[in-house]
């Protein structure tokens, strides 16, 4: 997705449509302290996290041409493989392809973790912008929530097999 | 030759799985989400189903229970691999029910060693 880079404090503000979910105003609580920034500031980590989002897409697009080239070459290894004399060198390189696999995964678990990430920084830079900013007519006296309401479905921090559970 | 229908939103998972299960002698047939599995798995029986649990469309626990629905799919293993692994989520699949729960990233012997237990 590109997003363009806003020229003022009101265009900073994201397109309605891709909010993702809108509910009624909840009372504030009364006791809860408030803390107040300029809108300048504001207005720059707004700009700050376009820039991480941006960084983020550019990121999946180098992960995506990469793994594309790495399975290719991934491919004619496997096929120069299997045209070699049987022996202990052939069946050394295919072992040594087959073990590659659970590495080989490395690209679904990081895709899924920058759209998780992905989508946090556009909740933040919504929220920022709902708070901060003066809302549009058609938005008085709504809330709008960004965040993802499910947890980053990626937990593994290694490339080690993961577990098996038979119900 | 026992037929896997393997299904992943991710083209180099698909890959990884196609490859690993048809060097281990499986037919694999591969879809891209619960939706293309479920038009898939009303053509053709399948011996075992391997899903993915996060696509569009349609997850793998709602393609669990699509399946578990359809005559022909009561009985067939199908198991759940994902990079999930909280035990909310494999008490749904439990519940939908899925055979087993396979945490990504996968081993390769070890998914074909799980695959033959179950398969039918």
């Amino acid at each position: 997705m590109h997003t363009p880079a806003p020229t003022s404090h009101e265009q900073r503000r994201w397109p309605r449509e891709e909010y993702t979910t809108v509910e009624a105003l909840p009372s504030a609580p009364s006791d809860e302290p408030l803390v107040e920034i300029p809108v300048s500031v504001v207005a720059d980590l707004q700009d700050s996290l376009l820039v991480a989002m941006n960084d983020l897409k550019r990121l999946e697009g180098l992960l995506d041409h990469a793994t594309a080239n790495l399975l290719d070459r991934f491919n004619a290894a496997l096929q120069s493989a299997e045209q070699m004399p049987e022996g202990a060198l052939k069946a050394e390189l295919q072992s040594s392809l087959h073990a590659s696999v659970t590495e080989l995964q490395f690209h679904d678990m990081s895709s899924q973790l920058l759209v998780h990430i992905g989508k946090m920084l556009k909740g933040c830079a919504y929220i920022l912008a709902d708070q901060a900013l003066e809302p549009d007519e058609n938005e008085a006296g709504m809330v709008v929530t960004h965040m993802p309401r499910n947890p980053n479905p990626v937990t593994q921090s290694e490339m080690d097999a993961g577990s098996i559970e038979l119900f | 030759m026992h037929s896997i229908l393997a299904v992943d939103d991710s083209a180099s998972m698909r890959k990884m799985v196609s490859f690993t299960l048809a060097s281990a002698g499986f037919k694999v047939v591969e879809a891209v989400d619960g939706v293309d599995a479920f038009e898939k798995a009303e053509k053709q029986p399948f011996d075992l189903v391997l899903t993915d649990q996060n696509m569009p469309r349609l997850d793998g626990i709602g393609l669990t229970r699509k399946l578990r629905e359809h005559p022909h799919f009561k009985q067939t293993p199908i198991l759940i691999l994902t990079t999930e692994s909280s035990d909310q989520m494999k008490q749904a699949g439990r519940a939908a029910g899925a055979t087993g729960w396979l945490v990504k990233p996968f081993d390769p012997a070890r998914l074909i060693e799980v695959i033959r237990k179950v398969i039918v």
